[in-house]
């Protein structure tokens, strides 16, 4: 009786040291979680390339490469393959000067563009049937558009600045000068209204807080994302170790029905992934082929087929982003230099419809059929519902993590409950 | 037909040999010939230090061409796993998806019947193994596995085997010969208990 009584308080307090351990184990890992949230981002990349990348080691251990050296050199080749596109981006990446004569020329190509679609040639001109029927509706969008791209009176100084050499870089031509007087019109304005505050001379103030700025963000950065060749490097070496600590832990009942449930999912997300970055490359290739054959300059064609390409992870963005960015191009290049004798500035648009139609029926029918299958389609407005929630709930890691995390929960679940139902446990 | 077709055969021959079960007689005499088969077959030299996951598999028939080098690449991917007297390894009907070798204890193979009982096939101990075709396919366990006292036992999941296929492929190559001939062999058995069932008067 004595001793029944001992077991039942003894069960007691066991049970009261587990949940009180569950409880203070949860507060305190919730409580890393927020304080390391900014850092979740440079985590699930590095996890998600060494996913991606767990086959390549594999195949080189299946050639006879010891696993060590096998990750040894594909960490060398990841990391320097991305260090080289992070190079090349930034060269190619407009700077503020660029950026300058960039907004500069879109407004004024923009406005030029309408007059010219509207039949507003000259100050006399009442404009033609096209400017009837939509002409104001256009131009409401237009004045939209304008607010993302028009100079504001800061921006307008600096452009005076820069027009005449500034900061060690070349004076800027002089036709978009002229585009920048004329733009200047637009709000009746003059480039005499512009007052520019020079630095003091012998002082370089601006130049030393930008150098600041940039030397504190870049080490921001760097912060935030040596951890993820950390975690690439350790998920590789870790080969199915903490796989292997979980499944321990896992009740015997559960153990045979997890292990299948785990390499279901495994399976299932890995050709997703794997095919979903092999589909991206091909569309980003395939844009840069394209646009570059048209008449792009290669650089603007090799940046526009890079972001189209990752973005084409996002379904419907990398297309959508590609068809924006030609367009702007269009608009604003004067003289094109293509491989295609038809092909003029002029047409360029038309020509950058034609190449985004292409990689589309490419994707659809060639890449997406053959590398991905249709085990992971999904309903476009899912598409949407969850990239609006997850980038309004995550900001930009929501917008580029919520469809493969869509994925990864469906396949889970789909499989979970296929097994559990196999194994009579629901 | 005895008990050891649903052995070599799975799910296809289970109805049949639950009629065969019925009678209790015949059904003592074949679970004798089983316990007999099943030890003929994994015979084992006797070990008594504590042993290395390698040590373990080396004893088992299905790893004993690998080398040590390869045994202990195996062993990586081996989980361990302890069972009490009475918990089940795996339950018959259930997608076999793991091999396990008996570290430790006794487990019997037994296949539930109609009443709610259940009618034991053989009894397991030290450095059997058992569910042995869940290597080659997720087919229905054609019996139940259960532990009988507390039991330790390894566990060899199919997909690190076919993952082995594509790392180590000469590892996988050796184990599936292997396991080939448990199989070729263990039909050969049944083949000749059959025929030797079907002379008797």
């Amino acid at each position: 009786m004595i001793s029944d009584e001992t077991d039942i308080s003894q069960k007691r307090l066991r049970r009261i040291i587990y949940v009180g351990t569950a409880v203070l184990a949860s507060i305190a890992g919730i409580w890393i979680i927020w304080r390391l949230h900014s850092l979740f981002l440079p985590f699930i990349i590095g996890a998600l390339a060494a996913f991606i990348c767990s086959p390549i080691v594999d195949f080189a251990r299946h050639k006879g490469l010891p696993r060590g050296i096998g990750i040894f050199i594909l960490f060398g080749v990841f990391f320097l393959t991305v260090f080289l596109i992070v190079t090349q981006i930034s060269n190619i990446l407009p700077d503020e000067r660029d950026k300058l004569v960039l907004k500069t020329r879109l407004y004024y190509k923009i406005h030029e563009k309408y007059r010219d679609l509207m039949g507003l040639d000259s100050p006399d001109a009442k404009g033609n049937i096209i400017y009837t029927i939509i002409g104001k509706d256009i131009y409401t969008a237009i004045g939209t558009l304008d607010k993302f791209i028009v100079l504001n009176n800061d921006e307008q100084a600096l452009f005076i600045q820069y027009s005449k050499g500034y900061n060690d870089k070349p004076p800027i031509p002089e036709k978009y000068y002229r585009y920048f007087e004329e733009n200047l019109k637009e709000s009746n304005k003059k480039p005499e209204d512009i007052i520019i505050i020079e630095d003091q001379p012998g002082t370089d103030k601006t130049d030393d807080r930008q150098k600041e700025s940039m030397l504190s963000s870049i080490l921001d950065v760097i912060e935030l994302w040596i951890v993820m060749p950390f975690v690439f490097l350790f998920l590789l070496i870790d080969d199915g170790e903490i796989k292997r600590y979980f499944i321990g832990m896992i009740p015997n009942r559960y153990f045979e029905v997890s292990l299948t449930v785990l390499n279901n999912i495994n399976r299932a997300i890995g050709n997703y992934l794997r095919g979903t970055t092999l589909e991206c490359s091909l569309v980003g290739l395939s844009f840069i082929a394209l646009f570059a054959v048209i008449g792009f300059e290669f650089k603007w064609a090799l940046l526009i087929g890079i972001i189209a390409g990752i973005a084409n992870a996002i379904p419907l963005f990398g297309p959508a982003f590609a068809l924006v960015m030609g367009f702007f191009y269009a608009i604003i290049i004067e003289d094109i230099n293509s491989i295609l004798p038809f092909m003029n500035a002029g047409n360029l648009f038309i020509g950058v419809i034609v190449c985004v139609i292409l990689v589309r029926v490419l994707d659809d029918a060639v890449f997406q059929p053959f590398i991905i299958g249709n085990a992971v389609h999904l309903h476009p407005l899912a598409v949407i519902i969850g990239i609006i929630g997850g980038s309004t709930l995550f900001g930009f890691a929501g917008l580029l993590l919520t469809i493969p995390s869509i994925v990864v929960l469906r396949e889970f679940f789909t499989t979970l409950f296929r097994q559990l139902k196999a194994y009579n446990i629901i | 037909m005895s008990p050891v077709t649903v052995w070599a055969n799975g799910n296809q021959s289970s109805s049949l040999i639950l009629n065969t079960l019925k009678k209790d007689r015949v059904m003592e005499h074949t679970s004798k010939k089983i316990n007999a088969l099943w030890g003929n077959i994994f015979a084992r030299a006797d070990g008594t230090q504590t042993d290395t996951t390698a040590d373990i598999l080396l004893r088992c028939i299905l790893f004993q061409k690998l080398s040590r080098r390869e045994l202990k690449k195996v062993a990586h991917i081996i989980y361990e796993r302890s069972y009490p007297a009475g918990e089940y390894l795996f339950e018959k009907d259930q997608p076999g998806a793991a091999m396990f070798i008996i570290k430790k204890g006794l487990v019997k193979i037994v296949v539930p019947t109609q009443s709610g009982d259940e009618v034991e096939l053989a009894a397991l101990d030290r450095d059997s193994f058992v569910g042995e075709l869940a290597l080659l396919d997720d087919s229905p366990r054609s019996a139940s596995a259960k532990a009988v006292e507390d039991t330790e036992a390894v566990a060899f999941f199919r997909e690190d085997l076919n993952n082995l296929l594509n790392t180590n492929p000469e590892i996988a190559s050796k184990i599936f010969k292997e396991l080939a001939v448990i199989v070729g062999r263990r039909l050969k058995t049944t083949n000749e208990q059959l025929y030797r069932n079907n002379e008797k008067p």
